[in-house]
């Protein structure tokens, strides 16, 4: 009897399932077997110009437990020194995660690698289970750090090439739309909507993983033999204006981003303004002789040391009498550099240093540019000119100086600066490509062919410069030792120290500046900065295989000079 | 005895032909229709399979991505040299064999050179 009741009550439920209308209980069901999924893709990697990867997405599992189900088979203890041996975690650390009655999604271990999530899953532990995740890898961990920076947690780019061209590498997520069995398994054949995911492009760059590695092996040994507070470094390919390394120090793991504070993490070869000090005086010296204004033998009074311009003393570091035009440069003499500034006048001066690049940024593609300070004649006071000479009241990045003295190595050809070769798709289109632009001619060839040969005396015996040659090659090149603000006042024994030079000096391929923040004990340009150029162009010379100028090469520049007025 | 209605008995006829041949075709429709589900089922099958069998291969192409990198990675490389006692260096100049000439023969080449780079 009872069993009847009970047929007959299923019966009648039955029959008013299929007879009634029941929209909303068909809608829950309805919902209930939808599943909506965001198809996710990762990052697009970033290479460098020889195709060695410098950043990738790894396909990685969090690691998770349902304390539920393990602490309703009473296995918390044994779970927990288990995972705690496999994944080699405190226990404790475990076991509070594991021992969270009524959760039912605790999360273990974050990014684990495939390797150790399967020797997890090889143990068939109830209650534990894996999320499939992709983690931003960085092969090299420091190498080029700042050039590179990172993507955050969440997948975003926030710092360097990963911020800066985030929306070619992130890609973009797909969607669809289906019905799940009984089991909650996808049924393929029941797919709505399918929006395919486009993965992300991979970016080129134009830097060089064996140059950058020359480059901060280099500043490694200058902060541990000059012990400055900071170092950065830059390698330009002169004739292309593409950057073949970018460094910075202090350094840090891209791989535990999250472990460095914000001044580690700039990028100060371009987000750092400084006060160029000697360096700059080519620039000035380059626009007299292109401007007609001087030649490079003639003579100029350097006052032994102590001149007075608008009522301000104005002292050179060693005292100097009569120099010419390329004793000025070798020796380094401020004295001489002012008066061939004010010969110039501020109008004059200043166009130039503006076409050489200067007061603005240059456009790399990195986040963080600084523009450097170039402020208008107007608001220059009348001794001004004799310290811009200097390369003080001025403020640079290292980039701008850089392109000053490539600008001299490339005919007077300013090019336009490039970190980035490419961006290429999945599919292998090329989205975008940079190639070689000069941006300004600020100054002529001849001018240039001269200004090289100048600068190869500061390398040379008597320069201050020595410390940079390299055995084989002529460098052209000019240290710079500016003295520091601190309190609003130049403070003699802290200084920013820089050499800046290239190679070849008869026809340029490289050039390289480095720049060393408050040195000690030893605090010049030229015996602090000097010896690191030349740490990196020996090895970068033999590794890109330029050669040295032979004598036939070397006469035939030679003549060029002559021949020309 | 009463004559047998010829009329009637092929009327009779008729309809399980049609009766027959509606059967016929419901039948094979529904055989259709279950035929195409199958299909579809095993596509959908086939079609999972190789979505997961594509995020393998991407899994392992990765993987096998990362594991290049840190090999050629150089700090790594010099660390194995070091550990085998071994000192790396560049080759002596002589020692070089160059398979394309390095400079121009004559010093015209060096102005068309210089020009072609403006």
């Amino acid at each position: 009897m009872l069993l009847l009741a009970a047929w007959s009550g299923l019966a009648v439920r039955l029959g008013m399932l299929h007879l009634n209308d029941n929209v909303k209980l068909r809608d829950r069901i309805q919902r209930m077997r939808i599943v909506q999924e965001e198809l996710r893709v990762g990052r697009g990697r970033v290479l460098d110009r020889n195709e060695n990867i410098l950043a990738l997405d790894l396909p990685v599992k969090d690691i998770r437990v349902d304390p539920v189900v393990v602490l309703s088979n009473g296995q918390a203890r044994v779970i927990s020194q288990v995972l705690a041996r496999t994944l080699d975690l405190p226990y404790k650390q475990v076991y509070d995660r594991v021992n969270r009655p009524g959760r039912r999604d605790e999360p273990i271990m974050r990014f684990a690698t495939e390797e150790v999530a399967d020797r997890v899953a090889r143990l068939k532990m109830p209650g534990v289970f894996f999320r499939s995740q992709t983690m931003r890898f960085y092969p090299h961990t420091t190498l080029a750090c700042h050039v590179l920076g990172f993507s955050n947690m969440e997948g975003v780019g926030s710092a360097g090439i990963e911020q800066r061209l985030d929306s070619y590498l992130k890609g973009r997520s797909g969607f669809r739309e289906s019905l799940r069995d009984g089991k909650r398994h996808e049924l393929p054949d029941r797919r709505k909507i399918v929006i395919a995911a486009e993965e992300g492009a991979d970016v080129h760059l134009t830097l060089d993983m064996n140059v950058q590695y020359y480059l901060e092996k280099a500043l490694d040994a200058a902060m541990t033999n000059f012990n400055p507070e900071a170092a950065w470094a830059i390698v330009q390919d002169v004739r292309t204006g593409f950057i073949l390394g970018m460094a910075s120090r202090p350094a840090y793991d891209l791989n535990i981003f999250n472990e460095t504070g914000p001044d580690i993490r700039l990028n100060r070869a371009i987000g750092v303004n400084y006060e160029p000090g000697s360096v700059f005086k080519i620039g000035v010296v380059a626009a007299a002789i292109n401007e007609g204004l001087i030649a490079t033998n003639d003579l100029f009074d350097c006052e032994n040391g102590m001149w007075f311009y608008a009522g301000r003393p104005l002292k050179d570091f060693h005292p100097y009498g009569i120099l010419d035009v390329t004793g000025i440069l070798r020796k380094s003499s401020n004295i001489g550099a002012a008066k061939i500034a004010v010969m110039l006048g501020p109008e004059r001066l200043y166009r130039y240093l503006k076409e050489y690049g200067l007061g603005r940024t240059t456009g790399i593609e990195l986040p963080g540019e600084e523009t450097g300070i170039l402020n208008p004649v107007g608001k220059w006071a009348k001794v001004d000119i004799t310290r811009i000479a200097m390369g003080h009241t001025v403020a640079v990045t290292a980039l701008q100086m850089l392109n000053m003295i490539c600008c001299i190595g490339n005919d007077g050809f300013l090019m336009k600066n490039h970190i980035v070769r490419k961006v290429v798709d999945k599919d292998g289109v090329v989205l975008f490509e940079n190639k070689p632009e000069a941006v300004a001619r600020p100054i002529t060839e001849r001018t240039a062919a001269l200004m090289r040969q100048m600068l190869m005396e500061v390398t040379r015996e008597g320069g201050t410069g020595t410390r940079a040659a390299i055995p084989g090659f002529n460098v052209a090149g000019k240290t710079g030792t500016a003295e520091k603000i601190q309190d609003g006042r130049y403070v003699h024994n802290a200084n920013v120290s820089s050499f800046m030079g290239i190679f070849p000096a008869e026809r340029p391929e490289i050039g390289i500046v480095v720049v060393l923040d408050n040195p000690q004990p030893l605090r010049t340009g030229g015996v602090t900065a000097g010896p690191v150029f030349a740490q990196i162009a020996e090895p970068v010379a033999r590794y890109l295989d330029i050669q040295p100028v032979n004598a036939t090469e070397m006469g035939y520049y030679q003549r060029m000079l002559e021949d020309e007025p | 005895m009463a004559r047998r209605n010829r009329k009637n008995e092929q009327r009779g006829n008729r309809f399980a032909v049609w009766g027959i041949g509606i059967i016929t075709i419901l039948a094979v429709m529904m055989g259709l229709y279950l035929r195409l589900c199958s299909t579809c089922e095993q596509l959908g099958r086939k079609i999972k399979e190789q979505e997961y069998l594509r995020a393998e291969m991407h899994k392992q192409v990765v993987n096998e991505q990362r594991n290049w990198s840190m090999a050629c990675s150089i700090v790594n490389m010099e660390r194995m040299l070091a550990a085998q006692g071994i000192a790396m260096t560049f080759p002596e100049q002589k020692n070089i064999i160059r398979l394309k000439p390095l400079e121009p023969a004559d010093p015209l080449q060096y102005a068309q050179r210089n020009s072609a780079r403006d």
